[in-house]
C-alpha cells in the first residue's frame, strides 16, 4: 500500500494505491485520521489505485467519516474500482459515503 | 552551568551577609540604647545644674530681701524715726542694697504722727537715682490695699503675686512684713521691699539648653512670670493657655507645677509646638515653679547623627563585604565551572577534552586531580572496550556469514518439485544462537529416485558448520544412480576420516526412495530413528542402525535396510534438537511427546503442516527457555504412482498452512494469486476469496487463539466443475463465527459500529458458509460458484 497526499484548492486529496487489509489498515488509519485533525476539512479520497479492501479497511473509512461529520467537514470518495465498489455496496457503505465516478466530480461535489 | 555558579556565589554571599547583618544589628541596637541613655543623662544633668543655679540666684535675692526686711522691722520696732530721719534711712538702705528696686515703710493710721492719719514713704530707683514718693498721696487709704491689709491682719510676712510695676514697665514682686510697737502688742505698720524681676528674667531668658531649649517660671497660680514669649507674661496662666491650645497635658502640667511637684513629662512646646521634654521644680518660699523645655529632636539630635553615621559605615562595610565575597566565590567557583564544562564534554564522549591544570591544594584541587584520573581511566577503558567490541563484532559477523553460507547450501524453496504429484517433501532448520552443525538435503538421482538425508555434526561453531558443509557436499557428489546407499555412506566415512585431526563426527540418516514403488533403501549411521506414519494413525520407529557416526573410524562397513511406504504414508526425520529440546525446568521434549503430536495430526496433513505443528508443539513446550541446539526436521509424504484421475484430483486440490501471525496475510494473498493463475479463476473470485479468508484468518488470530503460542491454520482448496470449496482449520478455542450478530447495514454513519463487518462480508461474498468443531479443531467450509 502506498499513500500520496496533496492539496487541490482548499480540498485535501489523499490517493491510496494497493491493498488495504488488516496488515496495512493501521498505517492508513494513522495517516488519514492525522490529516483530518479536528474534522473541519474537505477531504477527497482518490481510490483509483485501491485494488483490495477488507473489513479492516472499511473500518478506517468509517472512522474517518465519523470524525469529519463530527467536525463539520466533508468527505468524498472517487474512482472506486468495480470490485471495491461491490464491497462498499454489500456492506451498505455506498449509502454512507458520497462516491463519485471520477475525480472532477469528486472535487466539485462539496 | 552559569546558573549553578550564580547560586553557589549567591548562597555563599547571602548566608555570610545574613550573619553579618544579624551581628551588626544586635551591636547597633545595644549601642543605640546605651548612647541614648548616656546622652539623656547628660542633658538631665545639665538641666538640673541650670535649675540649681537659677534657684541659687533667686534664693540669694530672696534671702537678702527677707534679711533686709527683718532688719528694718527690728530697727522700726526699737527706734522711733522723725520724717527726716526716715527719709535719710530709707535712702541709705536703697543705696546699700542694689538688688532692691524700692523700699517703703507704711504706718498704721496715726501711728507715725498723732496728727497725721496716713503716712507711708516709698523710695525707689529712677534711672539709678533714688526718688521718693508718699504712698499716703498715691493711695487715699492704703490700709485697704492687699499689700498692707494681708500682712497687717495675718501678722505674717508674704510675697505678693508678681505685677507690672513702674507704670507697667517691668515685672516686680514685693515682700511685705508687718512691724509692731516695742512691746509687740500693737501693729505699727508694714515694711515693703520691691524687687524687680528684670535681672531674674534676664538670667532665665539667657538659659539655652541645646538649640532652642528654654526655661520659664510660673507663679503659684500658674501665671507666667518669666517666659521667652513676652505676651504670656502676666497675661496667661498655664490653665488659660491649655484651654486656648486645647492641650490637656499642658493643664496637667499646670496642676503638677502649681501643686509644688518636682518631675518631668513630655508634651509639645508652647513656643515651637515640637514634642519636648518638660522638667519642673518648685522653689521660693512662695509657691513658684521653674520649668525647662527641651525639644526631643534636639535631645536626640546627637543620637540620630551618631546613628546616621553608624548606618553609613555599616552600609559601606557590607558593600565591601559583598564585593569581597564575590571575589572569593568566583575564585572558588571558577575552577568548578571549568571542571563542569570539561565533565560535560567528557559525558558527551569527547574524551580528549583538556582539563585545565589546577594548582590549588584545597578540595577543588583534589576534585580536579580525581577528574584527571577518571578521564585517564575512561580513556583506557573505552579503548579496551572498543578493541574488544571490534573483535567481538568481527567474530560475530564471521559467524553470521558462516551461518548464511551454511544455510545457502541446503534447499529451502518449497515445494521443491511442484510438478511431482507422487510425493511431497518439506524440511526446516531452526538454528540455535551459535552456528551449529545440522544438515538435511534431498535431490533426485534419476527420474524416479530421490535421495534424502539428515545429519547432525558433533559440536558447534564454525568447525561444526564447515564439517557439515563438507559432509553435505560429499554426499551430493557421491550419490550416483548405481551406488547403493550403504556404499555411499562407507565412501563418505572414508573421506571424512582422512586427516580428521579434530576428531569431529556426524550422525547421518540417508535414504533413497523409488517413487514408482515407495521402496526406501536406507542406512542409519548413529542417527536418531525416524518415524514412519500411516494414514490409520499407526506409526513406528524406524530403528535399524547400520554403524557408528561418520568420521569416528575409517574402514567401517555399513549395512542397509529397506522399508516400503504405501501411498499416504509418511517418513518423519529429525535431529536430537527436537527430542532434546529443554524447557525452563530442564525437562526434555522426548520421543514420547514427538510421537504423540505426530499421531494427533489429521491424516490429510501435508509435510509442511506436519513440521509446522511439531515445531509449534516444541515451542509451546520450551516456552521462554533458550534454544540450545539446532532443530532440524524433514518430512517425506508418499502418494504413490499417480493414475490419470488422481493426477487430475491433485491438480484440483491444494493446501496451504499459515502461522497465527498477521504478516501471514501477505503470504495468503500471494498464494491466492498463484492459485488463481493456475486454476484460471477470475480476479473477482480471487478477490472475494481473499476477502473471506482474510476476515476468517484475522478472526482466528484475534479471537480464536487466546494463548501466546504459535499455532497453525490450514487452508485447503478443492475445485470441481461447478464450484470451489475452501476448508479452514485451526486448533484455537471453539469459535463459531456464524454466532456473531449481523450488523445493520442500513444505519447512518453516526450510528454504524466500527467493526462487526467481517463475518457479514464473508457471508455476502461466498455462496455457502458452514462451521463445525472436529475434535480439537474449528473447521469452516466455504463454497463459491465459479
Amino acid at each position: 500500500m502506498d499513500i500520496k497526499e496533496s492539496m487541490n484548492g482548499s480540498t485535501h486529496v489523499v490517493e491510496i494505491n494497493g491493498r488495504l487489509d488488516t496488515v496495512t489498515a493501521p498505517e492508513f488509519q494513522e495517516k488519514l485520521l492525522g490529516k483530518i485533525g479536528d474534522g473541519n476539512i474537505k477531504l477527497l479520497v482518490h481510490c483509483d489505485g485501491l485494488s483490495y479492501i477488507s473489513s479492516s479497511g472499511l473500518r478506517v473509512f468509517l472512522m474517518a467519516l465519523k470524525k469529519i461529520k463530527a467536525g463539520g467537514g466533508h468527505m468524498v470518495l472517487c474512482c472506486l474500482q468495480e470490485s471495491i465498489q461491490e464491497v462498499f455496496d454489500i456492506s451498505g457503505f455506498s449509502t454512507l459515503f458520497t462516491i463519485e465516478p471520477n475525480c472532477e466530480n469528486g472535487l466539485t461535489n462539496f | 552551568m552559569k546558573h549553578a555558579n550564580k547560586s553557589l556565589a549567591f548562597y555563599l554571599t547571602r548566608s555570610i551577609l545574613a550573619g553579618a547583618i544579624l551581628v551588626i544589628g544586635c551591636v547597633l541596637i545595644y549601642t543605640h540604647l546605651y548612647t541614648r541613655a548616656v546622652l539623656l543623662k547628660n542633658i538631665q544633668d545639665q538641666v538640673e545644674a541650670l535649675t540649681v543655679s537659677v534657684m541659687q540666684r533667686i534664693e540669694v535675692v530672696e534671702r537678702t530681701v527677707v534679711n533686709l526686711s527683718s532688719n528694718m522691722r527690728g530697727t522700726l520696732e526699737n527706734q522711733t524715726f522723725n520724717e527726716d530721719e526716715l527719709h535719710y534711712w530709707l535712702k541709705a538702705l536703697l543705696n546699700d542694697n542694689p538688688e532692691v528696686y524700692g523700699l517703703s515703710v507704711t504706718y498704721e493710721p496715726f501711728s507715725f504722727n498723732k496728727n497725721r492719719e496716713y503716712y507711708g514713704l516709698y523710695y525707689y530707683r529712677n534711672n539709678d537715682v533714688p526718688k521718693c514718693t508718699y504712698l499716703n498721696e498715691t493711695y487715699k487709704n492704703y490700709t485697704l490695699e492687699d499689700w498692707y491689709q494681708v500682712p497687717a491682719l495675718t501678722g505674717k510676712a508674704l510675697w505678693l503675686e508678681p505685677y507690672y510695676g513702674q507704670a507697667g514697665q517691668m515685672v516686680m514682686t514685693s515682700y511685705c512684713q508687718p512691724f509692731y510697737s516695742g512691746d509687740g502688742s500693737d501693729i505699727k505698720g508694714v515694711v515693703i521691699i520691691d524687687v524687680s524681676l528684670e535681672s531674674l528674667s534676664d538670667m532665665v531668658e539667657n538659659i539655652r539648653i541645646l538649640d532652642s531649649g528654654y526655661g520659664y517660671i510660673i507663679s503659684g497660680q500658674g501665671t507666667f512670670i518669666i517666659h521667652p514669649q513676652k505676651r504670656l507674661i502676666m497675661n496667661e496662666t498655664l490653665f488659660t493657655l491649655a484651654d486656648d491650645l486645647n492641650d490637656p497635658v499642658l493643664k496637667e502640667l499646670g496642676y503638677r507645677m502649681t501643686g509644688g511637684e518636682d518631675g518631668f513629662l513630655y508634651n509639645r512646646s508652647v513656643v515651637s509646638r515640637k514634642m519636648s521634654q518638660i522638667s519642673f521644680t518648685p522653689f521660693h518660699s512662695a509657691d513658684w515653679s521653674f520649668g525647662t523645655v527641651v525639644p526631643l529632636d534636639e535631645l536626640y539630635a546627637d543620637i540620630n547623627t551618631l546613628n546616621r553615621w553608624i548606618l553609613v559605615l555599616v552600609f559601606a562595610g557590607l558593600t565591601a563585604l559583598i564585593f569581597i565575597l564575590r571575589i572569593i566565590s568566583r575564585r572558588i567557583t571558577k575552577p568548578l565551572i571549568v571542571l563542569a564544562g570539561a565533565a560535560e564534554k567528557l559525558g558527551r564522549g569527547e574524551l580528549d577534552t583538556s582539563i585545565p591544570v589546577c594548582t590549588l591544594k584545597d578540595e577543588i584541587g583534589v576534585l580536579n586531580q580525581a577528574f584527571r584520573n577518571m578521564q585517564q581511566e575512561l580513556k583506557t577503558f573505552i579503548a579496551e572496550l572498543k578493541e574488544s567490541t571490534i573483535t567481538k563484532e568481527r567474530y560475530e559477523s564471521e559467524l553470521r556469514i558462516a551461518r548464511e553460507i551454511q544455510m545457502s547450501i541446503i534447499p529451502k524453496s518449497f515445494p521443491p518439485f511442484p510438478d511431482r504429484h507422487d510425493m511431497d517433501i518439506y524440511a526446516v532448520i531452526h538454528p540455535a544462537k551459535a552456528v551449529g552443525g545440522d544438515l538435511y538435503d534431498f535431490f533426485f538421482i534419476d527420474e524416479d529416485r530421490l535421495a534424502f538425508t539428515i545429519g547432525d555434526v558433533s559440536g558447534k561453531g564454525v568447525p561444526a558448520s564447515l564439517f557439515m558443509a563438507v559432509t553435505r557436499t560429499l554426499f551430493r557428489a557421491g550419490a550416483l544412480p548405481d551406488l547403493p546407499v550403504n556404499k555411499l555412506i562407507e565412501q563418505l566415512n572414508e573421506t571424512l576420516c582422512t586427516d580428521n585431526d579434530t576428531s569431529m563426527f556426524v550422525t547421518l540418516f540417508a535414504g533413497i526412495i523409488d517413487l514408482k514403488t515407495g521402496e526406501i533403501m536406507y542406512c542409519n549411521a548413529g542417527h536418531n530413528p525416524p518415524v514412519c506414519l500411516k494414514p490409520d494413525e499407526s506409526r513406528k520407529w524406524v530403528s535399524d542402525l547400520h554403524g557408528v557416526p561418520l568420521g569416528v573410524m575409517d574402514g567401517m562397513d555399513y549395512g542397509f535396510s529397506t522399508l516400503t511406504l504405501e501411498p499416504g504414508e509418511k517418513l518423519f526425520l529429525y535431529t536430537d534438537g527436537v527430542t532434546e529440546a529443554e524447557n525452563t525446568e530442564q525437562e526434555l521434549f522426548h520421543e514420547d511427546r514427538l510421537l504423540k503430536i505426530l499421531s494427533s495430526m489429521p491424516p490429510e496433513s501435508d509435510s509442511e503442516e506436519m513440521i509446522l505443528r511439531v515445531y509449534n508443539s516444541i515451542k509451546n513446550f520450551t516456552e521462554e527457555a533458550d534454544q540450545s541446539d539446532d532443530i532440524t526436521m524433514l518430512c517425506l509424504s508418499f502418494f504413490g504412482k499417480t493414475t490419470a484421475s488422481r493426477e487430475k484430483d491433485m491438480k484440483k486440490s491444494r493446501q496451504f498452512v499459515f502461522q497465527n501471525e498477521l504478516k501471514e496475510l501477505n503470504k495468503l494473498s500471494e498464494k491466492l494469486e498463484m492459485l488463481g493463475e493456475e486454476w484460471d479463476l477470475s480476479p473477482g473470485v480471487i478477490m472475494n476469496l481473499n476477502l473471506a479468508l482474510e476476515e476468517l484468518v484475522t478472526n482466528t488470530i484475534f479471537y480464536g487463539i487466546k494463548d501466546d503460542n504459535p499455532h497453525v491454520i490450514t487452508v485447503s482448496f478443492k475445485l470441481d466443475e461447478k464450484e470451489l470449496s475452501v476448508e479452514i482449520r485451526d486448533d484455537g478455542i471453539p469459535f463459531n463465527p456464524l454466532d456473531i450478530d449481523e450488523p445493520d447495514v442500513d444505519l447512518p454513519a453516526e450510528e454504524r459500529k466500527i467493526g462487526g463487518l467481517g463475518i457479514y462480508l464473508v457471508k455476502k461474498v461466498m455462496d455457502s458458509f458452514e462451521y463445525c468443531r472436529e475434535g480439537h479443531y474449528n473447521v469452516i467450509t466455504l463454497k463459491k460458484k465459479t
